[in-house]
């Protein structure tokens, strides 16, 4: 049936586009009682470009009208130049973005449940969830974009607090994802558990003037979401970023956007309009070299393309065919030349972060609870309660003065800690 | 669908349920430069069924036989599975009015509109102006012979400007929603234009706040917010349980004047998280959760409610046909006291007043976080200069007992709610409140 539709548009004189998403996923669950489910779909996204119009229809099922329909919305829509479908360029795949056992995950799910479970001995576990899916993104076009790809995506997630008498701790989470059953279950359990156990005793200390240092977990809940934004070439067209192009921000600093590299997470041989997959330097030589863009913002801002088009709604891992080809990241490397091996010593190392939604994503200010939190004070983690950090994402990248020796993959990002000064924090 | 039901049974299931959606919506987004529509459709199936004890899932498109071996086949647990059965019940719903616009006269609507935002503020650069419309059709099916249809629709306009002065960069939105019929027929146009200018100039010439604690003044979108993130998410059941609430049930945390509930409808044109059914086929009832300043009870699902011993509340909701239900609010709204607002800010020499929040979050040890919108500096009893980049954060339970005054003037507010992935409408709010002491951060 896609072949028929696009083959009528372009009888008919106009681009258009078909997205599908086919599914399967397995999802095993363990609050105080056990929820599996098993998840099929099939969605299609059908872009269509009439006069340097667009328009845009979903569905669960392909038919004769959706085209139609589409071409309907394209004709009340505004004619813009940028409204166009990008041509086919040469790609390579990528080779281990799908994992075969992942397709029958039933067994192994269960026993990664059995071992997050054995958790219980030592904190109180408020959720586990282990969520498996293989999926094909499939792109086909007018303009001669036929490509496909089979990827296969492992999310392993658990939460639990320490309680004891009076004292409840903060619900902290772990969770880590993969393409495969490569994920160490025992370095989630052991962090899980450590860290829970820093807050059988929680102070209230005066913070004022402490440095902070980041983790992993926290570059990925609070630094991602605001990098992500402020490095959009929508928002720089729409002046709804503090970052300009070349803007110097931090000369030890480096950051990358590597779709390219099969261990990580949100690698794809091509973004979401079917662009091949690129590498890009956002932040080189610690100045701002790259704004991430798709096919209309690249046009827009006349900047390249770094064929960054992302249907993936945030917070998920799999991509939708309901939204239209947005701006996002793929992984982020975030690389910083000054690295100590003591990074946490003397600072408030801030873990979970909340409220990280109600920034302001245009200053990229924020102002959030570090609902997980310590002090490092003579080799002793102290956990604090009710701080509360704000500043922006451009001071808190330029004040970023050291990271950790060991990288790691959190999410979306591979960092090192990052400790960072001049932030308030109350 | 009551063959599949039968099909569950005879092969082991002592209780089993499918839900059938079909969401039909729309879109239309108009920005300083853009203008695009959209459409979609989407349907599926979710069968639950319980197999000795055990839960067993599926989510589908097209529903067949297969389908429900495949969720008796994912059954799986440690066999304590119990849940509140239903007596037999057939009813056919409709939520809400309906309404017959066509898209064209939508996007004529949305024209204007961004005229009107043209002539707003001259700091403005970019700007979003986005109509959503969504006509939702479900079913419910259970063994227990219940077939309860429902239909409705949402209607729903969102604003947001960003502006620039200088080296600020300031952002402002406002947005309503109901289940009324058309937005723009509902609530007045030139109202949410004008929050959404002044919150914008606020934002610009705001001064920022000096961080500390404070006596304050909340409006009721704070107020909604604090009810909702703040003690309504500790009150639903499946976090109760692990969370600060649950053991201080029966005690008095507050003053004899808070009370706050939850309801499945609410003769309010925002309640817009009304629903009359819930997503396991429960009738919805009131939720008390603090009734004259003591815990009284909580927000469940068929399974908290045997588990606790509590009669069924109607809350399990799910997102769409692809999600489990889990325990969610629908409108959730501290109840008006008898104070007039101006004896709120009398007593004040130095406070702040919040007046819109841009968001908050919760954590189940009580701790909560808002970003505030729109906020201004009290002095004296009088209501100064604007705030800019502030947040409040505290304790729930600490800080509904520092609640001093209770306005009669009430009012509730509209959006979505974030849970483990499933995002639904609700609405929350409540009257203007005192607080004798909050923390305030700045930046």
């Amino acid at each position: 049936m896609s072949e028929r539709l696009i083959s009528r548009a372009k009888n008919l004189g106009i681009s258009a586009e078909i997205y599908t998403i086919r599914l399967k996923e397995y999802q095993i669950a363990k609050e105080r009682t056990y929820k599996t489910i098993k998840g099929e779909e099939v969605g299609y996204g059908i872009r269509v470009i009439y006069d340097n119009r667009l328009g845009f229809i979903y569905s669960n099922n392909l038919n004769d009208t959706i085209l139609d329909n589409a071409i309907k919305l394209a004709k009340l829509s505004d004619k813009d130049n940028a409204n166009t479908l990008p041509s086919p360029k040469p790609l390579q795949k990528i080779t281990g973005l799908y994992d075969n056992k992942v397709e029958d995950s039933e067994e192994k799910s269960k026993e990664l449940i059995k071992e997050i479970i054995e958790l219980e001995e030592k904190i109180n576990l408020t959720f586990a969830e282990v969520v498996t899916g293989v999926y094909e993104v499939s792109i086909l076009s007018t303009e001669g974009i036929d490509v496909s790809e089979k990827r296969s995506i492992v999310s392993i997630f658990a939460s639990g607090i320490f309680k004891e008498n009076n004292i409840v701790s903060p619900e902290i989470y772990e969770y880590r994802f993969s393409h495969g059953f490569h994920i160490d279950i025992n370095e989630l359990k052991e962090e899980l558990s450590e860290k829970a156990s820093v807050f059988s005793k929680r102070e209230k200390i005066d913070v004022k003037g402490y440095d902070i240092t980041l983790t992993q977990k926290a570059i990925n809940n609070l630094l991602s979401p605001l990098l992500s934004a402020a490095v959009s070439a929508e928002n720089l067209y729409r002046k709804s970023t503090p970052f300009n192009l070349n803007e110097h921000i931090n000369e030890n600093l480096e950051i990358i956007d590597d779709p390219l590299e099969p261990k990580l997470p949100f690698s794809r041989s091509f973004d979401d309009e079917g662009m091949p997959s690129k590498q890009n330097r956002i932040i080189y030589n610690g100045e701002i070299k790259t704004f991430l863009n798709n096919t209309y913002w690249s046009i827009k801002t006349s900047l390249e393309n770094t064929n960054s088009a992302s249907r993936t709604l945030y917070g998920n891992l799999i991509p939708s065919y309901s939204v239209l080809p947005r701006i996002s990241p793929s992984n982020l490397i975030i690389k910083y030349k000054r690295t100590e091996s003591n990074v946490e010593d003397g600072t408030i190392t801030v873990d979970q972060v909340q409220g990280v939604h109600t920034a302001n994503y245009s200053s990229g200010e924020f102002s959030v609870v570090a609902s997980v939190g310590w002090l490092n004070k003579s080799g002793e983690r102290i956990g604090l309660r009710e701080i509360v950090i704000s500043g922006d994402i451009k001071n808190l990248l330029k004040n970023i003065v050291a990271s950790s020796k060991e990288a790691k993959l959190y999410g979306n990002i591979v960092s090192g800690k990052l400790r960072v000064t001049g932030l308030s924090i109350i | 669908m009551f063959e599949y039901l039968k099909r569950a049974e005879i092969l082991g299931a002592t209780f089993a349920d499918i839900r059938y959606e079909k969401i039909e919506s729309r879109s239309i987004t108009i920005t300083e430069e853009r203008k695009y529509l959209n459409q979609g459709e989407e349907e599926g199936y979710f069968i639950r069924i319980i197999q000795n004890r055990n839960f067993g899932f599926k989510s589908t498109n097209k529903i067949s036989n297969i389908d429900i071996e495949d969720a008796i086949n994912s059954a799986y647990g440690d066999e304590k599975v119990n849940i509140v059965f239903l007596p037999s019940k057939h009813d056919r719903i409709t939520i809400g009015k309906r309404f017959q616009k066509s898209i064209e006269e939508e996007a004529k609507d949305l024209e204007k509109i961004k005229e009107y935002i043209g002539n707003l503020h001259e700091s403005i650069r970019s700007f979003t102006i986005k109509y959503y419309e969504e006509k939702f059709h479900k079913e419910y099916y259970s063994t227990e012979d219940r077939e309860l249809v429902s239909e409705g629709n949402i209607s729903r306009l969102t604003i947001t400007v960003v502006g620039r002065e200088s080296n600020i960069i300031a952002e402002a939105f406002d947005a309503v929603s109901t289940h009324l019929g058309y937005v723009l027929d509902i609530f007045d146009i030139n109202e949410i234009l004008e929050r959404v200018r002044k919150r914008l100039t606020n934002q610009l010439k705001g001064r920022t706040a000096k961080a500390g604690q404070y006596q304050v003044v909340l409006a009721p979108e704070v107020v909604g917010v604090f009810t909702h993130e703040a003690l309504g998410h500790l009150a639903e059941a499946d976090g109760a349980l692990d969370g600060i609430l649950y053991k201080l049930k029966g005690k008095k945390i507050a003053p004899d004047f808070v009370n706050i509930s939850d309801l499945p409808t609410l003769n309010h044109n925002k309640a817009f998280g009304t629903l009359i059914y819930d997503d396991e086929g429960v009738e919805g009832r009131e939720v008390k959760i603090i009734e004259n300043g003591i815990v009284r009870e909580f927000m469940t699902d068929r399974y908290y409610s045997a588990y606790l011993g509590q009669p069924p509340t109607g809350n399990a909701r799910a997102q769409s046909f692809r999600d489990p239900p889990l325990i969610r609010m629908r409108n959730t709204y501290m109840k008006p006291g008898d104070a007039e607002l101006e004896e709120l800010f009398e007593s004040i020499k130095e406070g702040y007043y919040m007046v819109s929040p841009i968001g908050g979050e919760t954590s189940p040890d009580g701790t909560f976080q808002f970003s505030i919108q729109e906020g201004y500096r009290i002095e004296n009893g009088e209501i100064k200069e604007p705030i800019r980049n502030v947040g409040i954060s505290g304790y729930t339970i600490e800080t509904l007992g520092k609640i001093e005054l209770v306005s009669k003037k009430f009012d509730l507010d509209t959006g979505y709610c974030g849970k483990y992935g499933q995002v639904v409408p609700v609405s929350d709010g409540g009257p203007y409140i005192r607080l004798s002491s909050i923390k305030v951060g700045g930046i």
